[in-house]
């Protein structure tokens, strides 16, 4: 019964209608972009919407629903991958739209401001007009500019609390970070802030907060690099959306 | 058999999850109300491996619907007799012409394999396919413009790039051409088709378009979900960070970034963006070693071109990348 399920015609043009519908859901639910950049979002909705006419137009054109139950007498009792590709299919179709666990930050190298590692001649001392969007910007810009450009500087930013395996924060500092996602996903990599530890507070890794401070440039065991010194520190809830979109 | 090993890795890695680490009443939880706090670390592993699979799928389906779309196109339209009309008879020249082409169909890898596989129904050559489908996702304007941004403090990384692509490309199918038995190229499957195809170039109405676009679509879609799986699975439980904490050499560290593009499965058209957060860890020739095989060869493209051709066409191909990649990073890192 259920190899005969798994060889019916039908699977052939019910799961890719099944991925056009999902991409169709999650655009309607403004979820698309917990799966990728906001970039795709229109291109993935004209694709999603052709593949589900093209579909459509072949069942009802081609006459496919007489034999949409039949088996397809050329494939195995069982055929493998269609069982596979449907129970993973169901899967991600039942499980509701998630984003990346902490677990996959442990996992990654964390991106922080390296002006040290930069060469002083490399630095751009023309410093840009505005402030950075995202903090992934904020990590490139302190990065890539004379520190001098921000000296001083007010910020306010919001993350969460990053547990950096590799490279954990000096004492007396934890790293605020985000996951910037650069196409989907699956390249999602952490950027974060080194932030002063304010007297008596304990930051909780995972958990978000919002900071708002000045930015100063200061000798860390690893180099000198900019930090903030915190006016302000709450804790907020985590975002539906948590993550940032590349955006240079 | 490889049907049957493959299922066999599914049932070990499920049947794993499920035995040993799964708490029923939180993964009904997770599932059904979307409650992941309950869940331990394999788990929130697992919830992360549905996550990144469904990313890959979401974010490669509508390249795939738009390689198939040009693909029907392609086999519509083109006729066997005025594809040849258009390109040279010459083989080396239309080779050239074929490594180009990819710049008129800025297509992602995953969309490219439909088309290739409408060129080898179209009577093109089994090599005439691999350096159109190895050359086009590096060689095409979008991949060009965006590496020349990524990189716009040393272009010479966007153009080692293309020359590289369309050298190693053409290597491949050249290889190819030579060590395997003609008969051996593509699997028995895609042969019949080609076969009936080539019978019947006449049946281009429209209902045989729409037929030809489902079939295409189910069987680059089901190879798309097998792809993501396991590129999924080998981010999820082989971190990136393990395999560049051992470049720690100028061959080591082209050899961990050739790994990383091959597990990362990242498209062509961005995967510059990714590369840069590694500037300061690997060598410049590292980087675009990892540019060069990326597109050519990862998990995803070697479960799609296994829809076309047989195993020892893809072990070659994917040899002949990897190391000609990983001279090319070795040479670059001592260069520049």
């Amino acid at each position: 019964m259920f190899g005969r399920l798994m060889r019916a015609r039908f699977i052939g043009f019910i799961i890719p209608a099944g991925v056009a519908g999902l991409i169709l859901e999650l655009f309607a639910n403004d979820k698309i972009t917990l799966y990728i950049h906001p970039r795709y979002k229109i291109f993935s909705l004209t694709m999603a919407i052709l593949a589900l006419i093209l579909v459509s137009v072949y069942f009802v054109a081609t006459k496919a629903w007489r034999t949409a139950l039949k088996p397809d007498q050329k494939k195995k009792k069982l055929p493998i991958t269609e069982t596979i590709v449907v129970v993973l299919f169901l899967i991600i179709y039942t499980m509701p739209p998630s984003t990346l666990s902490s677990r996959a930050v442990e996992r990654k190298t964390v991106n922080l401001p390296s002006s040290s590692s930069i060469s002083p001649e490399d630095l751009i001392i023309d410093c840009p007009q505005e402030d950075p969007a995202s903090l992934e910007l904020w990590v490139f810009y302190l990065s890539a500019y004379d520190p001098a450009c921000y000296e001083g500087k007010a910020i306010e930013v919001e993350g969460f609390a990053v547990d950096a395996a590799d490279s954990p924060a000096p004492d007396g500092y934890f790293y605020l970070g985000k996951l910037m996602v650069s196409c989907c996903v699956i390249d999602a990599r952490p950027y974060a802030l080194p932030i002063e530890l304010p007297q008596n507070f304990q930051e909780e890794v995972n958990s978000w907060y919002k900071v708002n401070g000045t930015l100063t440039t200061v000798d860390l065991p690893a180099g000198r690099s900019v930090v903030v010194d915190v006016k302000e520190i709450s804790s907020v809830e985590a975002p539906e959306n948590p993550y940032d979109y590349y955006s240079q | 058999m490889g049907n049957y090993l493959l299922a066999g890795l599914f049932l070990v890695f499920f049947g794993a999850f499920y035995f040993l680490y799964a708490n029923r009443d939180q993964i009904a939880s997770a599932i059904i109300r979307g409650d992941f706090s309950g869940l331990s670390s394999y788990q929130l592993a697992f919830k992360d491996f549905f996550t990144l699979m469904t990313g890959v799928i979401v974010e490669a389906f509508p390249f795939v619907v738009l390689g198939v779309g040009v693909s029907v196109l392609v086999q519509r339209y083109m006729t066997t007799e005025r594809l040849k009309k258009i390109l040279p008879n010459n083989k080396v020249a239309r080779r050239g012409v074929l490594s180009f082409s990819g710049m008129l169909m800025p297509v992602c890898e995953c969309g490219n394999v439909p088309v290739a596989r409408s060129l080898l129904i179209r009577g093109f050559s089994v090599q005439e396919s691999i350096v159109f489908l190895l050359a086009a996702p590096s060689v095409n304007l979008v991949t060009i413009l965006v590496t020349l941004e990524a990189f716009n403090f040393n272009k010479s990384v966007a153009v080692a790039r293309v020359v590289a692509t369309l050298i190693i490309a053409n290597i491949a199918a050249i290889l190819v051409g030579m060590l395997i038995n003609k008969d051996k190229m593509l699997t028995d499957d895609f042969q019949a088709k080609c076969d009936a195809e080539s019978k019947h170039e006449h049946r281009r109405g429209f209902l045989r378009s729409l037929d030809l676009f489902k079939s295409e679509l189910w069987l680059i879609t089901r190879l798309l979900f097998i792809g993501a799986a396991i590129a999924a699975a080998s981010q999820t439980f082989i971190p990136a960070d393990t395999i560049t904490a051992i470049g720690s050499s100028i061959f080591l560290s082209v050899v961990a970034m050739l790994i990383l593009a091959f597990v990362i499965s990242i498209c062509s058209s961005v995967d510059s963006f990714f590369a840069l957060a590694y500037v300061n860890s690997f060598s410049l020739g590292a980087i675009t070693a990892f540019l060069i095989a990326g597109p050519m060869v990862d998990i995803k493209m070697i479960a799609l071109m296994r829809s076309t051709f047989t195993v020892r066409v893809v072990a070659l191909i994917s040899a002949t990348v990897f190391i000609l990649s990983l001279i090319t990073g070795v040479v670059l890192s001592y260069v520049w």
